[in-house]
Order: C-alpha cells, then structure tokens, then sequence
C-alpha cells in the first residue's frame, strides 16, 4: 500500500529535517521548512470564506516556492487542484475554469476572473506553522489532481488522479531509475505538465534536492548550476537535448561522471540519437519513459541496458502491466499489433464528467496508442491512433488551431498536420492547408499575427500551402495521412 | 544592423519592437524562451547566411551579445 506524497514528504521532514528540499536562485527551504509553509498554506485555505473540503482550486504551476507551498497545501486541506500553465490560452482557460467551477484561482491576477483570485506570492509570505506533530493525511483515493490534456477533439479532458496514483507513480519511476536520497536534480521542465510535476513528487518522496530553473533558455547558467550545486540528476524532452546540442555542442557530458540519471520522455527520439547520447554518458543511468498523463510512465528503458531494443519504448515500468488488445477487448498474443493498455495502481480512475465506458478494458486503461510486444515485454509503438501533434513535447490539438484559422476573413476550410521541424529541433511543428476563398489575397504572414494572442505561440503554424480542397471522409472527417503524404 | 536584429527577436518573440534594446537579457521577458531562441539563432543565421558555433552561442547573454557576435564573422 503506498502512502500519500505529502506523508513522505513528512517522512523525510523527520528523518532529515535541515536537508534541503527546494532550491530556486538564492532561496531554499529544507525538509521541515517545506512541510511549516505546507501546513501553513493548508490552514490558509480552510480559513478562506470559500473554503469548502473536497473542492477544486486552479493553480498557475510554474516553478516558484509559492506553488510548491500552494499545491501541497491544498491537497492537505482536502481539495483537488488543477494545475495549469500560466500562459494558458484564453479559450482554454474559460473552458477549464467552466468546466471544473473552482472555489478560487491562484496565480492569474492580471486576468479578470470571476471567482475569487489569489496570488502564489502570498503563500510565501505566510508564517511558518511547526508541523513536526502533524499527521492528518488526505485519503488515498480522493482524487488530488486533474490534469487537462489536449484532447483530439480540441476539448480539454480532465484526467482525474488519485493520491493513490501520483504516489504509485512516483514509486515506480523511482524504483526504476534508481532514485536516492543524495540525489540533487535540476528541473528544467514546466510544472504544469505530467513529466514536470511527477519529477518534483518524485524528490520530494525520496528525500532528494530538487533545484528549479525558471528557464531553459541560459546554457552557461545551466552548466553554472550543475557545476555550483553539484547536480546529479538531470530531466529532458528530446527538444532540450536538440536545444543543449545546438548551444553547447557536447558540453553536457563533461559532467558525466557527475550526472547519475538522465529521465528523457514525452515525444519521439530516434535510436541514433538514444545511442548516441548514451554513449556521451557511459556511467549515467540514461533513461527514457513512454506514457500518457492518464497512466504516468507506463514503461522504461535503460539506453546502455536496453541497447538492442532501442527502437521500442522500453518494458512496462515497476509494478505495471502492460497487454496489447483488439478491438473487442481481447489481449492478443507476442507480435500481433492491437491497442496499447496498461495497468497499475498509477493508472487514472477515468476522465472527468465522462462516462468512461471507451475509457478501460477490464481494469487496463486504453492509450489509444496502436503497437505490440515482444516475447521479452518490450513494447513497439506504431502509430499513434490519437493525431495530436508534438511541438517540441507540447501537444497540439490540430482541431484547436483549425477553429482559430476558421475565424480569420477569407479562410473557408482548413486542415492541420504534423510536419518535422524544419529547423530540427522540435521534433515536430504544425502545418497548416488553407482552403482561401476566391478572389481574395491571403498572406501567410497575416494569419500568423491574427493568431497571436489567441493561442500559444507553439500552436502557431510554422508552415502553410494553399489547397483547392480540405480532403474528407464521407461523414465529413478531415483525411490528415491524404495530407501527410501531400507535397504542397 | 542593429535594427534588423532587433526586428527579428520582436516578430519571433510576437512583442513590440519597443520592448526590445541592446540590454535586453536572454531569458528576460517571458516569450523568450528556449524553443524561441533557437528560432532567433537559425533565423539569424539565415538572414546573414552564417552560422554560429556552440562555443560562441554558450556565451551570448544579452542582445548586445548578439549584435557583437554577427559583427564579427560578417
């Protein structure tokens, strides 16, 4: 049975409590600090007017002490938080924020909200409560986080996660990679994604130092902070090696005897690239994870231990199954390709306002990733049944962009793709096909400063074609692979 | 030149050219970050038909930063 993070957290308060647990520039809080300015957020919430057990809150999740304070906090006071990036979108948020009806949003001062607003900064100016005999945990099956993903349809999808599952999976990605408690980790990626925030649970569960980098951008800072603070642990998309590489070179692995494990994930990296980056770090525990927010880390690979599996996605992760199913919900046999489906206690316990009767197999959770498995258990993923698109690790709704370009004067139809980043460093970009009506000029330039604004900049098409016609299914759906294969 | 340079980190970071000077510190303002920069780079290195080394790269910190390192190879 696992425990809640925040009782490991409590945990690590008592075995260590002067150990430093957060680093972030010139600030830090050890482990018995940490667990003072959570206890304070907690009463904080149950002394708000609004406060009400078992409700949701929105938090802009960036990596600041406020939020780390905020979220832990939160789930301490009984509520469910949902956290969000700041530079969320308009159109996304009002939808998140409709559908969810929080009892305040915290971090989103400057936007004119209708529920009550905090900010994250007051959570870090509140007093510290001694929390050394505090033991009031929440139960492990409420639910402590949902997180909106990208849903095809362009619809946000809240996937709703138990204490239960964020704990399993911090437990099985750190049996896997080996984690301890002398860890120190930089983490470079946003706290409002699955990988960002599982990593933060993850040193905190495990006693480690977690030291955050606001942005990615710095190299020579980057490089400065490993060397300063002796960092070990080191957390990727293949966009941030491709950024690294371009910057640097081959700097990073001057520190290889130094960095213990390297965690890579969330979109597309070749064999040759994972050869090649494990062979810049021989004694580094190179590691890379497939999975979903709904079913967090669901496999694994070892770049060194693994090398003549490369081109998979690794083995199912510590205490998870992982079966290949047909369409009736028949687990299929070694090399017969079928839907992806995986079990374990980090699994979601479904989406949020859904019926969720598509949602599982039995007790399997359905990816919606099409592959097999080898008689070893190393999993091969073929295509991807969703057609989300994969901007440099951030997923992109092709249905939200074709909505907006639809909204410009002179757009009559249009199609979004994934094309590779020209630049080759994305991995991947949005392509747009414009339908434009007739006898009307349309520069591509234009459409792009009309999108501005009115979604992130990493949805924006990096490249458009004009088309005679959006090609189309009977029942009217967009033919993306017709447009895959086209050469305009 | 200095312009030009300028006009390219505003249209990619989508801001105001007003919101860009010579000071300006990488990472500074809140659309630039890592994904643009490297769009800045190559952007660059197109529109001056050059191409940095990652030495070099390592070391830029502020606009000016950019400004000196294409004055040298061009």
């Amino acid at each position: 049975m696992v425990q809640t993070i925040e009782q490991k957290i409590w945990t690590n308060a008592a075995l260590f409590p002067n150990k430093v647990a957060i680093k972030s520039g010139m600030n830090f809080v050890t482990y018995r600090q940490l667990c003072d300015y959570v206890l304070s957020a907690k009463n904080h919430f149950e002394l708000l007017s609004f406060y009400k057990k078992n409700g949701a809150i929105i938090i802009a999740a960036g990596k600041q002490m406020g939020f780390m304070f905020a979220y832990f906090g939160a789930h301490l006071a009984g509520l469910t938080v949902i956290p969000i990036a700041v530079e969320t979108n308009p159109t996304r948020f009002k939808l998140i924020v409709n559908t969810v009806n929080p009892l305040c949003v915290i971090g989103f001062e400057e936007r004119n909200i209708e529920y009550p607003s905090l900010s994250l900064k007051e959570f870090e100016q509140l007093e510290r409560i001694d929390s050394s005999n505090f033991n009031e945990f929440p139960p492990l099956n409420n639910i402590a986080d949902i997180l909106f993903t990208t849903g095809t349809t362009g619809v946000p999808k809240g996937v709703q996660l138990t204490h239960a599952n964020i704990s399993a999976a911090a437990r099985n990605i750190n049996q896997f990679i080996g984690n301890a408690v002398d860890d120190i980790e930089l983490l470079s990626l946003p706290a409002s994604h699955s990988f960002g925030l599982g990593r933060i649970r993850c040193c905190l569960t495990k006693g480690a130092t977690l030291i955050l980098l606001g942005s990615f951008v710095n190299v020579k800072r980057i490089f400065k902070i490993i060397e300063k603070e002796n960092v070990t642990g080191f957390t990727m998309v293949p966009a941030s090696w491709n950024y690294l590489r371009k910057m640097s070179g081959n700097q990073l692995s001057q520190y290889a005897n130094q960095i213990k494990y390297i965690e890579m994930g969330s979109a597309y990296f070749s064999s040759d690239e994972k050869r090649e980056l494990s062979s810049l770090f021989p004694n580094t525990r190179v590691t890379m994870h497939y999975g979903l927010t709904e079913a967090s880390r669901s496999a694994f690979m070892e770049f060194h231990e693994d090398e003549a599996y490369l081109d998979s996605v690794g083995k199912a992760s510590p205490n998870t199954d992982i079966q290949i199913f047909d369409e009736q919900g028949n687990i299929l046999p070694f090399y017969t390709d079928g839907e992806i489906c995986v079990k374990g206690e980090h699994v979601t316990k479904g989406y949020l306002n859904t019926l969720n009767d598509k949602t599982f197999f039995g007790e399997y959770f359905r990816t919606g990733d099409w592959g097999y498995k080898n008689e070893k258990g190393y999993i091969y993923l073929k295509s991807r049944i969703k057609e989300l698109i994969n901007v440099g690790g951030m997923k992109v709704s092709p249905v939200e962009v074709e909505e907006i370009l639809l909204t410009i004067p002179g757009i009559l139809d249009c199609a979004c793709v994934a094309i590779p980043d020209p630049d080759n460093v994305l991995g991947e970009v949005v392509k747009a096909f414009i339908v434009k009506a007739p006898c009307i000029e349309i520069f591509f330039e234009k459409i792009t400063e009309e999108l501005i604004g009115k979604i992130e900049g990493y949805k924006i098409p990096v490249v458009y074609a004009l088309i005679d016609e959006i090609p189309r299914t009977q029942n009217g759906k967009i033919q993306r692979v017709l447009l895959h294969d086209s050469d305009c | 030149m200095d312009e030009k340079i300028i006009d390219i980190i505003a249209k990619i970071l989508k801001v105001s050219v007003s919101e860009i000077s010579l000071g300006t510190i990488i990472g500074d303002i809140p659309e630039w970050d890592s994904l643009h920069h490297v769009a800045i780079i190559v952007e660059i290195e197109r529109t001056f038909d050059i191409k940095f080394k990652p030495e070099d790269l390592m070391e830029l910190e502020d606009v000016s930063d950019i400004i000196t390192l294409i004055k040298g190879p061009v």
